[in-house]
């Protein structure tokens, strides 16, 4: 091999007259081992005669892909059935990689059943090979081995099943597996995932492996797991390993009573169910410790759990009970008590969602059996969505039909656990979802949020959620008067945001009542509090007058005091009088002489501020008149 | 306590104790115990189609009737390189050792010894080959087990053999290592298969074709490529064969042996050594009166075209007999040879000719024409 530990030869044999190591027959022929002391190596391992790796039998079809570990070297190889360069039938062709085992491991091994590097035909194959770069095969077989895998998913669980229940009898034997008609287990490499998977390294072993073989292994150095083309005919060999049809459950391991096997037959339902919805379940249930004998599997099939508490199989009793097995005996496989059942929807993956919503929606019968079940259900998914983990599919809370209560109560529970602060966050979230009935009941749930961040929300939500921005708003206005310190932050809010005048409309769409009357109370509980003097009520209007909406007009006179809402007007009405081609009126400037400044933060608060002036540049002279600034603007207007 | 050495694996087995099974329906082994109060007839049967277990090499089973105390047992072993012929050659001698009618012209009765050997090798090779002209598919690299086997009856002498074959890959018989080929240790009879296209310039192109030989002939190498190194598995074979038999220091090694120049229909024509024996009649090969007469002009014909190498074994052995054959008289196209000159000839004599250097067959007696014999240097 070469010296260097991360990279991986490669050999190719076939039929030669006169091979690599100098032979004629089957040997090495192309290679990117140079040493032939190093090559005959291998040549001895993958041709030896009690268990010739590379040899292809007769009558095999499909490629094989075979993996094996030679101590701490390892070869994967694939071959398949060739007509020679003679036109001999049967001749064999593999093309093997071989390596370190840190390198070269089982799974690296199924990744490359698809690799577009195998050799195809003896005729066409290449004449030299160099060695291979292990990081990029590494990556390559990464990619093929999560393909796989994702097929893998998709198998007959029936046979995954009795595969797993079979191989949990003797965890360190193995196995030969012949189809039950004809032709080879086309997927044998994804059922290799399933159980690497599954397994491991628990058994302390390698899953040493070939895909397709025409014979029963009948040698010690063999790998464990050996898919068969057709059923082991006969032969003066004995057979090494179990010998296992397909899809069905073989007792291979050391006696146990019928409870044990049980256990065990069942086990292995749950790991095949819980193997074709999720990943992430399986490493739920794999055994923390080695399991290399039966009584060990069973002790890992009796003790497994999907969370504290929780049966493995839970994930699998649900979906039994959702397609329709409300039988006792079904149901008496649920945990008992709520915490446990709480537990174990709390540790379901979320793929399990998608699989569970249409079995348990409303008027099921899985949720008239077990209302308190399809409750915890809506409530797990609810808090994912609420909490942003794992949260399922939307389609997912529409088919669970999900109740405005169980949403109060989880944003309540993440108010509790996280506190006000992110709880905006939270409600976006729900609120994206566009619940029916939800948004009415949130006033109680958001009111202990800050009124700024209500406001925030509200804007945010105005396109799509209407009527919830409106009950956050209301939220707002509510709180009338609001404490100084939120005040001046929503205050700042509102400048931010063009006192919301775009959210507002989204709110009251064609109804300029329902929106002045909102701004009016928004500028009543928010802004006007804060106009100490006239001149503040300057600046204030020239902001608005930028803005410049009837709805905003209107609702600022509406909403200062008696003594400022003559201004207002006035103000009002020039901003008509121009929008339609007039001359303003002149307004003199409300004297400051009598009226005392206002306090510096104050002054900070209002339009000019470091974000409005940056947002609104108008703003940069604030001492200058309104007239100025209106002159100006219409100039400006003209030269546009 | 009845001692049988293993022809698999050389193990002395003591016969009696050997775990006794039997083949299911599904051919899965299963233990087989005779009920102590079962009719004798009942554990017969039972018995004639049951296997003794060898624990050696990871274990292997053995026909029951293997043990035949009454029985000699015959070893055969096919030498040669890889696609020399060796498969098809057998294939096309078994088929004619079944046809039991014409050998009772030599006394003999042949029956398999064990009916699931023996119907997994006509299966897989002789009803392939002989019946649908198929060319067989490479012979793999495998632990050696037993390739066929039969009970034979010399109904003159009164006296029974059983004659089992191995044919192993020629890639396994070139390798050194004993290991790999602990059967040879049992082997007692020996047919060596020469290759003529591994012989420079024994092979000829077909007419006109354009084409060599090698390229339609299964398992010959391109006509004018050949050499003269001989065939390494021979040497192999010979030299291991000495080491199990002790005679490493002999002049002559004790085991018979029968080379054969197979592929004989790809030969260049008009050598009269070789004419005579392909334009034979076709049940001359019954006639073990011109075995000593055949030997001398294949001998004749390897040694002056440069094959001596390939000679080893004649010198070797010291009972030995050379034969021209085909297996199939043809070659193939697309893998089927075709009927109309599928025509498999001499393929029985050489085996014939080791059952009489074995003592199998009384040579002197043993011509299809009348009495007739030759000097394999074995008394009989």
């Amino acid at each position: 091999m070469n010296q260097d530990l991360q990279v991986v030869d490669q050999i190719i044999i076939s039929w030669s007259e006169r091979t690599l190591t100098e032979g004629r027959g089957v040997g090495p022929t192309v290679s990117s081992i140079r040493s032939k002391e190093e090559l005959a190596g291998w040549e001895r391992r993958l041709l030896a005669t009690d268990w010739a790796a590379a040899e292809v039998g007769s009558g095999v079809s499909r490629p094989a892909l075979v993996y094996l570990q030679f101590g701490e070297e390892a070869a994967v190889l694939r071959k398949k059935a060739v007509t020679d360069p003679r036109g001999r039938p049967g001749s064999t062709l593999a093309h093997a990689l071989v390596g370190p085992v840190s390198v070269l491991g089982a799974r690296v091994a199924l990744g490359l059943h698809d690799w577009n590097g195998w050799a195809e035909e003896d005729g066409d194959g290449p004449d030299k090979l160099d060695a291979l770069d292990s990081r990029e095969l590494s990556r390559t077989a990464s990619h093929g081995y999560a393909t796989l895998d994702a097929s893998a998913r998709n198998l007959d669980p029936g046979l995954l099943a009795a595969l797993f229940a079979t191989l949990l009898s003797d965890p360190g034997g193995r196995f030969s597996f012949y189809p039950a008609g004809e032709g080879a287990l086309d997927p044998a490499a994804a059922v290799l995932c399933g159980v690497l998977d599954m397994f491991g390294d628990a058994t302390g072993q390698a899953w040493t492996f070939s895909t397709c073989e025409a014979d029963e292994p009948a040698a010690a150095n063999r790998p464990r797991l050996v898919f068969l083309s057709q059923a082991p005919g006969f032969s003066t060999r004995v057979p090494t390993g179990h010998r296992v049809r397909l899809g069905e459950l073989a007792w291979c391991g050391q006696p146990a009573d019928d409870a044990g096997k049980d256990v065990l037959r069942e086990f292995g339902e749950t790991l095949a169910e819980t193997f074709a919805w999720s990943p992430e379940a399986i490493g739920r249930l794999r055994p923390r410790g080695r399991v290399t004998s039966t009584r060990e599997a069973i002790a890992w099939a009796r003790n497994a759990e999907f969370a504290p508490g929780v049966p493995a199989d839970f994930g699998n009793v649900l979906l039994a009970l959702g397609r329709g097995r409300i039988e006792p005996e079904v149901q008496r496989r649920l945990p008992s008590t709520p915490g446990a059942l709480a537990a174990g929807m709390n540790a379901l993956p979320a793929e399990t969602f998608t699989r569970l919503a249409h079995l348990w929606g409303p008027g099921t019968a899985a949720a008239t059996s077990r209302p308190d079940v399809a409750e915890a259900l809506g409530r797990q998914v609810a808090w994912r969505f609420v909490s942003g983990a794992g949260a399922p599919a939307a389609a997912v809370v529409r088919s669970l039909g999900v109740p405005a209560s169980a949403w109060l109560e989880q944003l309540e529970r993440y108010r509790s656990e996280y506190g006000p602060a992110d709880l905006a966050d939270a409600v976006r979230r729900v609120a994206a979802l566009g619940v029916p009935e939800l948004d009415a009941e949130l006033g109680q749930i958001l009111a202990g949020m800050p009124a700024d961040e209500l406001l925030v929300l509200a804007d945010e939500c105005a396109a799509d959620l209407p009527e919830l921005s409106v009950r956050l708003l209301r939220v707002v206005t509510g709180r009338d008067p609001l404490p100084e310190g939120e005040r001046r932050a929503c205050r700042s809010q509102l400048d931010q945001r063009a006192f919301l005048v775009r959210a507002v409309e989204r709110c009251y769409p064609n109804d300029p009542r329902g929106e002045s009357e909102m701004l009016r109370r928004l500028l009543s509980v928010i802004v006007v509090p804060g106009l100490h003097e006239p001149r503040n009520l300057d600046r204030l209007l020239a902001r608005v007058c930028d803005i410049r909406t009837a709805p905003l007009l209107h609702a600022l006179a509406g909403a200062v005091p008696p003594g400022m809402r003559e201004r207002v007007l006035l103000v009002a009405g020039n901003v008509w009088f121009q929008d339609n081609g007039l001359l303003p009126l002149d307004v003199a400037p409300t004297p400051p002489a009598d009226v005392k400044p206002p306090p510096p933060a104050e002054q900070a608060a209002v339009p000019v501020a470091p974000d409005a002036a940056q947002s609104h540049p108008r703003h940069e002279a604030p001492r200058e008149s309104l007239w100025t600034r209106l002159l100006r603007s219409l100039r400006l207007r003209r030269s546009l | 306590m009845v001692m049988i050495e293993c022809p698999v694996c050389l193990r002395n087995l003591d016969w009696e104790q050997a775990p006794l099974v039997t083949m299911g329906e599904d051919l899965a082994p299963t233990p087989l115990v005779l009920p102590p109060d079962e009719a004798p007839a009942a554990t017969r049967m039972r018995l004639g189609t049951a296997y003794r277990t060898c624990p050696g090499r990871g274990g292997h089973y053995l026909p029951a009737d293997y043990g035949d105390m009454k029985a000699e047992r015959i070893t055969v072993g096919m030498i040669g390189n890889s696609a020399a012929g060796k498969s098809h050659l057998l294939a096309a001698m078994i088929g004619q050792f079944m046809r039991g009618i014409r050998l009772r012209q030599l006394d003999l009765q042949v029956s398999p010894l064990d009916l699931l050997i023996h119907k997994r090798y006509v299966q897989e090779a002789v009803t392939p080959f002989l019946d649908q002209r198929k060319e067989l598919d490479r012979t793999r690299v495998a632990a050696a087990e037993i390739t066929d086997a039969f009970l034979v009856a010399n109904l003159a002498a009164g006296k029974r053999y059983t004659v089992t074959f191995f044919d192993v890959a020629g890639e396994q018989l070139g390798r050194a290592g004993a290991e790999e080929n602990l059967f040879l240790g049992a082997v007692n009879a020996l047919i060596f298969v020469v290759d003529p296209g591994a012989v420079r310039g024994l092979v000829r192109a077909p007419a006109g074709s354009g084409v060599n030989a090698g390229a339609v002939n299964a398992g010959a190498v391109d006509a004018g490529e050949g050499g003269t190194a001989g065939d390494y598995t021979f040497d192999n074979v010979l030299k291991l064969l000495r080491l199990a038999r002790d005679e490493a220091a002999a002049e002559f090694l004790g085991v018979p042996a029968a080379v054969v120049v197979t592929k004989a229909d790809l030969l260049r024509r008009g050598d009269l050594l070789l004419e005579r024996w392909l334009r034979a009649e076709a049940d001359e090969d019954l006639d073990l009166s011109t075995v000593e007469e055949e030997s001398g002009d294949v001998f004749t014909y390897l040694y002056t075209h440069g094959a001596d190498r390939w000679l080893e074994p004649a010198q070797q052995c010291i009972w030995s007999t050379l034969h021209f054959a085909s297996a199939a008289g043809t070659s193939p196209r697309d893998k089927v040879f075709p009927e109309e000159s599928f025509r498999p000839f001499r393929v029985i004599k050489p085996l014939l000719s080791l059952l009489a250097m074995k003592g199998v067959i009384d040579s002197r007696n043993a011509a299809a024409g009348g009495p007739g014999q030759f000097d394999t240097g074995v008394p009989v």
